[in-house]
């Protein structure tokens, strides 16, 4: 396996919103995370940021001229049961933050005390809660069962056609 | 519960992980593996015509994912990422986009981790770091590159500690300021948003 990484994790995520007064509403009132950071960037638009937990921020652009949200493109379609999860080559299909796995009950129950609608799913390795935010961001709050070991690492990768090829060296 | 309740925020541990679309599952082991030095730690098939989801290491329990679908849509630079030509096309996407991801290295191994990557033939662009940007950014040290499917990512040290927000008024999607309480314990109800 690939020595370990010299990576300390996530500095930040960068995702863009239409709205940034309903985007602060939601993560700081709804969600409860602390707002961190505002900036008025030069080009006109705004950067905010959110403490997600474990000195990690989530962090939102706001542009006056953004493009609108491009579903099935840029983010998971709403509807994705009809339409299906893909999304384009090279966007965020969606993002888990991390919880403990002693209080992933408690976090179930307190977003559906807000009236989030979220679906729980356990997954084995994860226990996952899957909801939206306020831009249909597909979110999902994740903990973690076990570690991870060479139990999973049984799949070759495929190439772009889908046929699968040898493990590429750096992963051996 | 209320407004900041410890059980809550306790239960938070930052990202577990970020899940991207990528057109080639083998160039993206290869490239997060070889280039970038992120261990693979999870690989698995998603059943028949449903694609693959696999999972690198970024540090601190932390993971970079990625999805591979079949018939995924092609890359739509400046709507689902970032434009390459940002210098022309500015660095907007699109409104439920990722525009960058940041990962944290070290400030003392900044330097090392950025000559590595170049040293593997990776182009790595490093951000001024002068007293404007980085008051308005709020890196010590920044740089970036960009994924074989055109995702932005930053490589960044340690954010300053919080330079604080109350002077920014968030803009709504009229671009007019609105000031934002806080208020406790929001529930929505229920939570729909658009329509797609």
């Amino acid at each position: 396996m690939t020595a370990k990484t010299r990576f300390r994790g996530v500095n930040h995520i960068a995702l863009v919103t239409a709205d940034m007064a309903e985007t602060v509403d939601f993560y700081q009132n709804v969600l409860e995370m602390p707002l961190v950071k505002a900036v008025d960037l030069a080009d006109g638009g705004q950067q905010f940021y959110f403490d997600c937990g474990g000195g990690r921020m989530l962090s939102f652009l706001w542009w006056p001229d953004a493009p609108p949200r491009a579903p099935g493109i840029a983010s998971m379609h709403q509807n994705f049961a009809k339409h299906g999860i893909q999304t384009a080559h090279g966007s965020m299909n969606h993002l888990a933050l991390n919880i403990s796995l002693d209080r992933y009950d408690a976090v179930v129950d307190w977003l559906m005390a807000k009236g989030i609608v979220a679906r729980a799913i356990d997954h084995g390795l994860f226990k996952s809660v899957y909801f939206r935010d306020n831009s249909n961001i597909h979110m999902e709050f994740a903990a973690l069962t076990r570690g991870y070991d060479r139990r999973d690492l049984g799949t070759p990768p495929v190439n772009a056609d889908g046929i699968k090829v040898d493990m590429p060296s750096g992963a051996a | 519960m209320t407004q900041g309740d410890a059980s809550i925020m306790s239960a938070r541990i930052g990202v577990n992980h970020i899940a991207l679309v990528c057109k080639d599952m083998a160039a993206t082991v290869d490239f997060y593996t070889r280039i970038v030095g992120l261990p693979l730690v999870k690989t698995l098939d998603l059943g028949p015509g449903h694609g693959q989801h696999f999972f690198f290491d970024c540090g601190e329990g932390e993971c970079v994912a990625f999805f591979w679908f079949p018939n995924g849509p092609a890359a739509a630079p400046g709507v689902a990422s970032q434009s390459p030509d940002f210098a022309h096309n500015g660095l907007k996407s699109a409104h439920g986009s990722l525009n960058y991801l940041s990962l944290n290295v070290a400030e003392e191994e900044f330097d090392d981790v950025v000559a590595e990557l170049r040293g593997k033939g990776l182009e790595v662009r490093e951000v001024t770091t002068a007293a404007g940007s980085s008051a308005q950014g709020g890196h010590l040290k920044s740089a970036y590159f960009f994924d074989p499917d055109g995702i932005r990512v930053e490589i960044a040290t340690a954010l300053r500690p919080s330079t604080g927000s109350g002077e920014v008024i968030p803009r709504n999607v009229r671009g007019e300021r609105v000031a934002v309480e806080r208020r406790a314990h929001v529930a929505v109800n229920p939570i729909v948003y658009g329509a797609d």
